[in-house]
């Protein structure tokens, strides 16, 4: 049921954020918040394969790279995160590589977005469990 | 992002370079494209090292989704850029957008349907952009030079003896620049090899154009080092000069600084290079290098010499027509002055690049792409069958709409929408499936010697017009449905529980579309059917001698090298022996021209015959031919004998072989052996040659595709081949084995002899023979593309109007068979509708088709254009495919239970 949900609403945003400004209203958009969370998750230098094999593994499901790239893209424009580019030694035909880091900024939205649903969650795990 | 695909580091593998391509033309500039690729790269590299299946569908799907992606964004950021046209804009496309967002719902409903008409589409955008993409890249672009439309060929005819385009003299030529007007200049070329040797390297042969001072001045470009050539090189007293192009600068000379300045030996003599062509400049035809033509015409009598192809750029303002009124004054000027030697001779103009794609050629790819538009054309015939029968379900909503207050714009627009979205998503597909099969295409005729301008791609003409044919394709297979159904009563159809009498059913206009459509498919299926016969006859083309173990290839000799008649000979006749005693071979043989590959036509008298004029002498294709000739190519004589090697070198009785055609066109009524010949007008003062064998008829060629003049002319002449003196030569080597495995040794074998002349054209004879008929090949298996996708495609579309007839008629079939009609009886019926469609369209078709077989005359061989071969197979294949798209529906009708199709609605 939660996948379920957690399903529709990603397709949402997909849809959505192709048609431009998802966080309006302050707050990060769900794939958004789930982006920024894989950087994390993925310690100080995740690059986009980690990041993106980050979401896959926790969310259970395979991720679009439109969809990836330009929500990464725009994640960079509102100053959530920051990246440098590295040539490795190897592999990947002499291309640059990027190392993600989410920005004090993005700490903060994170922040806010775990309050607000924190809030919404409380007193309804009797109802959702159920459900 | 532009920069250039790297080279893979741990996997030998490379992705496919079409996606790679697309995705460079689409992500971002800078470092998060390239990093976004990088990434793609890293995980196909993964998948590979992996063994994971198809990893180049996966990079593609991968690809297209982010180009598609990526595309999108920059769409929507250049329209909300334009500040003060940006909100009307924004505001236009949302209300698009949710017309489009409906049409693409309604199409999801009916996806099989949808998918069809898209297909559809797809196929007639495709054929036409290909074709297209043909007729601008052979016919319109022209040749890439600044002001390229008034450049102009200047050429003489002599109509009175049947020629209707030649070469100029270099005295009328000169004559012609000195008097002209029309003309910014006039300058003048004639093409040979070269043969460049003394630098590091083995000796090379290259294309050569020998120019007058002012031609590549005339022509525009300028070059990239050096200069050009100078009028005062003309003459044969000036210093050596030679411009080379970028290639072969590339090539030969490794792109090195300083090539300008430098001695090379050419053709035998040292020879300074001045100048470097820009890239892909190969003027006039396919050159590599330029060289001063160095003839004087005042050191030569007049008719003497060398002919010219003369080139004339047209001053701003001056057309074609009074340029040509001039060249007739200055033709007949010339012939007054000198009556000799310009008697009966004209000039005439006409555009540059026609003297390379002959007028015959551009017909035939223009009846190419008028046969694509035909495809095009049932492809929106079928589209617009399909949307009137989903009109025709959908007439009650319609009529909803309307009552509510919709527009008949309204309604129309949101149905053009549809079909808009249908020919978007079609037209989408058929670009990408041209872009493919250009890409293809142009890989196909990469080697094939043709004009350097001539080359096929999608560029930005091609993909506007692709655009354009999507555009016509949805207003074409769109309107009609959208005005049909917006004119609709609407209380009737409120009112209409029932499909009876009175709701949209598909009516005369569907009917007369598949009929249309089974007309132009079938004029299609004729003119490919024509074609298919030509390349079959031309397979299958009895030759007249053996190409299978046969070697050939060509040398020229130099006059340098070469100064006298008889070191040529001497070479020649060394050339043979070496030859025959090469290990692997069984016979060898010398000939002026090879058999199936054209030849040289010469004037020629029989004994006894008075011709009143120069007109009346035979003009016979010739060889010149060693003793080994016929062996070589598995002819034996039907009467006589061939050459022995001292005739063969021109030594004893003048001697002649002629083909049985030629005996019995010019020698009937006589005993052939023991006739005599003389080779050219009798004022040649040439010796008289006694037949001494005939041969059955060889296949010569040497036409479009090569062949043609065969079939009009077949007569055929063999003289000895020391009979005149020949600086070039091709020789043919019967082998033991795989005759192209032997190239090499041949190779080392004529270096031995001149370690400074190159061997060119080393092919066996069979696919020599393949390549000169590239041609028929290739436009036979395009119109058998055409007229299989006509085929298809109008079966598809009669496959659906008829099943979609018959399920509008369920209700009363069904009663019919209730009241006890035999389900036979029933089939007989419905198909008998289809089957007179069926019968005007083919009737139509097959004159529509007589028509077109015709204007594409030049292109077939062997067969007439009244075959009816041709006509009956076409019109028996049409008429089972479209009686079988008729049966099925009628049959699945007949078999459904009667209670249920009355029930259900």
């Amino acid at each position: 049921m939660i996948a379920g949900a957690v399903y529709k609403v990603y397709h949402e945003v997909d849809i959505v954020d192709s048609g431009g400004d998802v966080s309006r209203n302050g707050y990060l958009g769900e794939f958004e918040q789930m982006v920024l969370l894989a950087i994390l998750q993925g310690g100080e230098d995740a690059n986009a394969l980690q990041v993106r094999r980050e979401l896959e593994t926790s969310a259970g499901r395979t991720v679009t790279k439109g969809a990836f790239y330009t929500t990464l893209d725009r994640l960079e424009k509102k100053n959530f995160l920051t990246w440098k580019a590295r040539v490795p030694d190897e592999g990947r035909r002499g291309l640059p590589q990027r190392h993600f880091r989410v920005t004090p900024q993005g700490l903060d939205e994170l922040r806010k977005s775990r309050a607000a649903l924190v809030n919404l969650w409380r007193g309804l795990d009797e109802v959702l469990d159920t459900a | 992002m532009t920069t250039r695909r790297p080279e893979g580091h741990g996997s030998a593998r490379q992705p496919p370079e079409r996606a790679d391509d697309l995705l460079r033309a689409w992500l971002p500039e800078g470092t998060v494209g390239l990093s976004i690729l990088g990434d793609l790269y890293e995980e196909y590299d993964e998948l590979v090292d992996r063994g994971a299946p198809a990893p180049d569908a996966w990079f593609w799907k991968n690809a297209l989704a982010l180009s598609a992606r990526y595309a999108l964004l920059k769409t929507k950021a250049g329209i909300s850029n334009t500040d003060s046209m940006g909100g009307a804009v924004m505001e236009l496309m949302s209300t698009l957008m949710t017309d489009v967002r409906f049409g693409l719902r309604m199409l999801a409903k009916t996806p099989l349907l949808s998918a069809v008409a898209v297909i559809t589409i797809a196929l007639g955008v495709a054929l036409t952009t290909h074709t297209f993409s043909s007729v601008y890249g052979a016919i319109l672009r022209g040749v890439p030079v600044p002001g390229h439309e008034r450049l102009v060929y200047v050429g003489e005819n002599r109509l009175e003896m049947g020629i209707s385009d030649m070469e100029m003299s270099v005295h009328d030529f000169e004559d012609l620049r000195a008097q002209q007007t029309s003309f910014e200049d006039v300058g003048a070329f004639y093409q040979g090899t070269v043969n460049v040797a003394g630098e590091a390297g083995p000796p090379e042969r290259f294309a050569g154009a020998y120019v007058s001072g002012n031609l590549l001045d005339l022509v525009g470009i300028q070059p990239i080092e050096g200069r050009l050539i100078r009028s005062e090189e003309e003459g044969p007293d000036a210093d050596p000069v030679i411009v080379i192009g970028h290639h072969v600068w590339q090539n030969r000379f490794a792109g090195e600084p300083g090539v300008v300045g430098r001695m090379i030996r050419v053709n035998g003599v040292s020879t300074e290079i001045v100048g470097i062509m820009p890239e892909g400049f190969r003027f006039p035809f396919l050159e590599d290098v330029w060289l001063p033509h160095r003839v004087d015409a005042n050191a030569l009598e007049r008719g003497q010499g060398s002919d010219f192809d003369v080139v004339g750029r047209l001053r701003e303002g001056v057309s074609l027509s009074a340029a040509q009124a001039e060249l007739s004054t200055v033709a007949a000027r010339l012939e007054q002055t000198y009556p000799e030697s310009n008697g009966g001779i004209g000039m005439i103009a006409y555009p540059y690049t026609d003297r390379f794609m002959p007028q015959e050629i551009q017909a035939v790819i223009w009846v190419m792409l008028a046969a694509t538009f035909g495809v095009l054309l049932i492809a929106c015939t079928n589209v617009a069958n399909l949307l009137m029968a989903r009109a025709s379900i959908r007439s009650k909503e319609i009529a909803v709409r309307t009552a509510l207050g919709a527009g008949r714009w309204r309604v129309i627009r949101q149905l053009l929408i549809e079909s808009l979205v249908v020919a978007t998503l079609g037209g989408a597909v058929g670009v990408f499936m041209a872009w493919l099969g250009v890409d293809a295409y142009r890989r196909v005729v990469a080697d094939i010697y043709k004009p350097y301008w001539i080359d096929f791609r999608m560029d930005v003409p091609v993909i506007v017009f692709s655009l354009a044919v999507t555009a016509l394709a949805a207003v074409a297979a769109g309107m009609l449905p959208a005005l049909r159904a917006s004119s609709l009563k609407i209380g009737e159809h409120l009112k209409d529980e029932s499909r009876g009498a009175s709701s949209l059913r598909l009516g005369r206009l569907s009917h007369a579309l598949v009929v249309s459509e089974i007309a132009v498919s079938c004029a299609l299926l004729i003119a490919a059917g024509f074609m298919i016969r030509s390349v079959v006859n031309l397979n299958n083309v009895d030759l007249g001698f053996e190409t299978e173990r046969v070697l050939t290839g060509r040398l020229g000799l130099f006059e340098n090298d070469y100064p006298d008649p008889s070191a040529r000979e001497q070479f020649f006749l060394q050339l043979e022996e070496r030859l025959t005693a090469q290990p692997g071979i069984e016979s060898a043989a010398l000939t002026s021209s090879l058999p199936g590959l054209g030849g040289g036509w010469y004037y020629m008298s029989v004994e006894g015959v008075s011709y009143p004029t120069d007109a009346d002498h035979p003009v016979i294709l010739t060889s010149f031919v060693t003793s080994d000739f016929f062996r070589t190519l598995g002819v034996e004589p039907s009467q006589g004998r061939v050459f022995d090697p001292l005739e063969a070198r021109g030594g004893g009785d003048p001697v002649a072989i002629v083909n049985e055609s030629f005996a019995q066109t010019y020698l009937s009524g006589t005993p052939v052996l023991g006739e005599r010949l003389q080779l050219g007008l009798p004022r040649s003062e040439r010796p008289w040659h006694r037949v001494v064998g005939v041969v059955p008829d060889m296949h010569v060629g040497g036409n479009v595709g090569g062949i043609g003049d065969d079939l009009e002319r077949p007569e055929r002449a063999f003289f000895p081949f020391g009979a005149i003196d020949l600086s070039f030569a091709s020789f043919a080597v019967k082998t033991r084995d795989d005759p192209e495995s032997l190239a090499p040794s041949v190779r080392t074998l004529v270096a031995e002899l001149d370690s400074n002349l190159p061997v060119y054209d080393l092919l066996s004879l069979e696919r020599a023979i393949d390549d000169a008929t590239w041609a028929f090949s290739l436009f036979g298996s395009l119109f058998t593309i055409f007229g299989a996708a006509a085929l298809f495609l109008a079966a598809v579309g009669l496959y659906g109007v008829m099943a979609f007839g018959v399920s509008q008629r369920r209700r009363e079939l069904a009663v019919r068979l209730a009241l006890g009609a035999k389900p036979n009886a029933l089939v007989r019926m419905v198909v008998g509708n289809g089957a007179g469609q069926l019968a005007l369209g083919i009737l139509i078709g097959v004159g529509l088709g007589a028509v077109m077989s015709r204007s594409m005359r030049v292109m077939l061989y062997g067969v007439e254009t009244d075959d009816p071969v041709v006509y009956g197979s076409i019109v028996l294949t049409l008429a089972a495919t479209g009686l079988l798209a008729c049966v099925l529906p009628a049959r699945s009708a007949t078999r459904t239970d009667p209670v249920q199709a009355m029930r259900g609605d």
